[in-house]
């Protein structure tokens, strides 16, 4: 059995722990199955701060996310498969972005837009006591982008990074 | 560091200004009254009220069409003050009541009967300080999560991760009291609930609406805040004036510059450093610009909501050439700190001017366009027309600002009501407003504002002169002991900043009066009666942020 194959359990991060990995694996059906899910990707629309700005910006016209696929922003975690954690996420917001994360179908996979999405930013000091260091501690992210906030075009950088390894099985998604 | 409550002395031998004013508020129990120098601290009239005599007081103030612009919580170490700021329409007085209560009971009577607008204000107080207040409708947290055990403003709290239990789920708080009670008078009666947020596309940010629904009808509803709480307020405490800086940006971060200009202001006002001409010009273009381009956010994202995806494609890409321009001059598209105490950071670019009035052509064009496809479209006037009415009277109880309160009828801007700026008075230009109160009154205003902004940004850009951009500030930058208060118009209405200073590098207690908080609160109001889509388009209407709500 290939190792990319391999689900990655997450156990530490809260993802699916009692997942089991197919008995029969069809390996090129598996490699164009990522091919095509790596070129549609679709983000769920999850604004929560200033990155979601920027997140807005980067799907608008100048940027223009579309031009690799994943511009297709969805309203419900139900239907998305990329989730853009884009801003602050403080400790009465973590229980809703945990429950959004298991609600979307799995393969499914998490980047950390912005220093406060990676370990709080500009918030996380003097013993805050309201903001989450950093949005790994509830989901399993696969790609962080640093920046406050960053360009739109480090978030298409993060898309096609993504895109890279979705291709070539490395990433934390488990696999359904 | 136990800090004497009477910090701003009241100027003794000068004349009080407001006499009529102050000899009422005497009557109605108000001790201590005294006029201060509004140059100084921002405020003209400082009142000490019992927690006996607060509502009369409030009422004298209700009468002369005063509006609640916020409550100020402190810890003066060992009793706790709550501040009421207040503001009369165009050229009156701001009037500061100021409670004191034990640190033992903490309580003090609600305003709510007065002024429906205390609600929120006195959730937040309660919230952060752990000051109850006695017989309001619905005293619970409204920034921090149920769970938490803590106030974290009191000066004995020195941060601690709110720790989350383990099966946490937020418990729909269900105002079922309200809802039956318009159930009946409408004949409806129903026990259906919808939840909207805190992730949902219309919310723009993390808010959470609890609705209570019979059909599409709206019996009641209840926002809940918090989601996006980052104790902005107590990192102030712990952060010098100057590091205090780029936390201003991230409050309303589709309008930075007008934030910076607030926060610079209120050290002016606090220090007496006058910034120099240049400066004052470069600011009044930048905000300008800064207006434009959060407006601009603004009709892209509302034209969504209502359904209209083309709109925010022409939208963003206009905003993304003055975000070029920001980025030029500032280093930064958004968070950009610019403006600082005593002028701006640093000189723009050589062509500077030459590009922006290049834009300007631009927009005046692509303004003319907006208009045609978006104001005078049937889609958008059936969606806006006479939904979500805020009256006159309902925006002054509230403390509404910004394009809301002109939509509603009330003229009133701070950039020419309130002596911030000499430039504005310089420039031609006019304060748009309209008497509908509905959604589609503030959306005109919206426009109209846009094209105003060009006419002050092409103006000003002709007084542009060569000279130094910040006048001298000492490196290590202290405030003298005191209070101070300064205001700004934003994109959304009043910036108000109030600052009590002990005299060293760091503030004592730093306040910040964001504008979406007062015109969000109208919204439960607005609700009933309405339709679910309706909420989509009032909340648009309104144009909030939510992180500048939760700080
Ligand atoms: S990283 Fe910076 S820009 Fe992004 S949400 Fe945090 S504070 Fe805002």
């Amino acid at each position: 059995m290939s190792e990319s194959l391999q689900s990655t359990s997450h156990e530490e991060a809260g993802a699916d722990t009692d997942h089991i990995p197919p008995i029969v694996q069809f390996l090129p059906l598996q490699k164009a199955l990522d091919l095509a899910r790596a070129n549609s990707l679709w983000p769920l629309t999850f604004g929560i701060a200033c990155c979601a700005i920027e997140m807005m910006a980067a799907s608008a016209s100048r940027y223009d996310a579309d031009r690799f696929g994943a511009g297709v922003f969805r309203n419900s975690p139900r239907q998305a498969d990329l989730m853009i954690v884009a801003g602050t996420v403080n400790l009465k917001m973590a229980p809703i972005i945990k429950r959004l994360y298991d609600q979307m179908p799995s393969p499914k996979w998490v980047i950390a837009l912005g220093s406060c999405a990676i370990c709080g930013g500009p918030f996380d000091q003097d013993d805050n006591y309201a903001v989450l260091q950093g949005v790994e501690k509830i989901v399993p992210v696969d790609i962080f982008v640093p920046g406050c906030p960053p360009r739109p075009e480090a978030l298409l950088h993060a898309i096609l990074e993504l895109q890279e390894r979705i291709k070539s099985g490395s990433t934390n998604a488990t696999r359904a | 560091m136990p800090l004497e409550p009477e910090a701003v002395e009241p100027v003794a031998e000068q004349k009080a200004v407001y006499p009529e004013l102050i000899e009422r508020l005497r009557k109605a129990g108000a001790t201590e009254v005294s006029s201060l120098d509004y140059s100084k601290s921002g405020m003209d009239v400082d009142a000490q009220v019992t927690p006996q005599s607060l509502c009369a007081v409030a009422s004298i103030l209700k009468h002369g069409h005063f509006s609640l612009e916020t409550l100020v919580g402190v810890d003066r170490q060992p009793e706790f003050e709550v501040l009421y700021l207040f503001k009369a329409d165009n050229e009156g007085p701001r009037v500061k009541l100021r409670a004191k209560t034990d640190r033992e009971t903490a309580t003090l009577p609600t305003l709510t009967n007065v002024y429906g607008g205390a609600d929120w204000y006195e959730r937040e107080v309660f919230d952060m300080f752990g000051v109850n207040f006695i017989d309001h409708p619905h005293l619970r947290p409204l920034l921090l999560p149920h769970f938490t055990k803590f106030h974290p403003l009191r000066k004995d709290f020195h941060g601690a991760p709110i720790v989350i239990p383990e099966d946490t789920v937020e418990i729909p708080e269900l105002d079922v009291q309200a809802a039956t009670k318009l159930g009946q008078s409408t004949g409806l009666r129903s026990d259906f609930f919808l939840n909207m947020g805190p992730q949902h596309p219309s919310t723009h940010g993390v808010l959470r609406i609890l609705l209570h629904v019979e059909g599409e009808t709206i019996l009641g509803g209840r926002c809940h805040l918090g989601y996006s709480h980052r104790g902005t307020e107590k990192l102030a405490e712990k952060k010098q004036y100057v590091q205090f800086l780029p936390y201003t940006d991230r409050m309303d971060y589709l309008s930075p510059l007008n934030y910076n200009w607030g926060f610079a202001r209120l050290l002016e006002t606090a220090t007496g450093i006058e910034s120099t001409p240049r400066a004052e010009v470069l600011r009044v273009i930048m905000c300008e610009l800064s207006r434009i381009a959060s407006h601009l956010v603004w009709l892209g994202t509302y034209l969504l909501d209502l359904g209209a995806i083309t709109p925010f494609l022409y939208c963003f890409e206009d905003r993304e050439r003055i975000l070029t321009i920001f980025e030029r001059a500032t280093g930064q598209r958004m968070t950009t700190s610019y403006i600082v105490a005593g002028g701006v950071r640093n000189d723009v670019y050589s062509t500077f001017s030459l590009e922006i009035s290049e834009l300007m052509r631009d927009m005046r064009k692509r303004l003319v366009e907006y208009d045609k496809l978006v104001i005078g479209n049937e889609i958008f006037l059936m969606r806006t027309d006479k939904v979500g009415i805020i009256s006159p009277e309902l925006a002054i109880e509230y403390g509404v600002s910004g394009p809301c309160l002109r939509g509603s009828g009330v003229d009133y801007d701070a950039r020419r009501d309130e002596p911030y700026c000499e430039l504005y008075k310089e420039l031609e230009w006019k304060v748009p407003f309209e008497t509908g109160g509905d959604c589609l009154s503030r959306s005109r205003v919206r426009m109209a504002e846009l094209e105003q902004s060009v006419n002050l940004v092409e103006q000003a850009l002709l007084k542009l002169e060569d000279g130094p951009v910040r006048s001298k500030v000492p490196k290590i930058f202290k405030v003298p002991a005191g209070e101070y208060y300064s205001v700004t118009e934003g994109p959304r209405g009043i910036i108000g900043w109030y600052l009590i200073a002990d005299g060293s590098q760091i503030p004592y207690r730093l306040k910040v009066r964001v504008p979406s908080f007062a015109n969000l609160q109208t919204v439960e109001q607005l609700m009933p009666g309405t339709r679910v889509a309706d909420v989509v388009s009032i909340l648009g209407s309104l144009d909030v942020i939510i992180p500048e709500i939760d700080r």
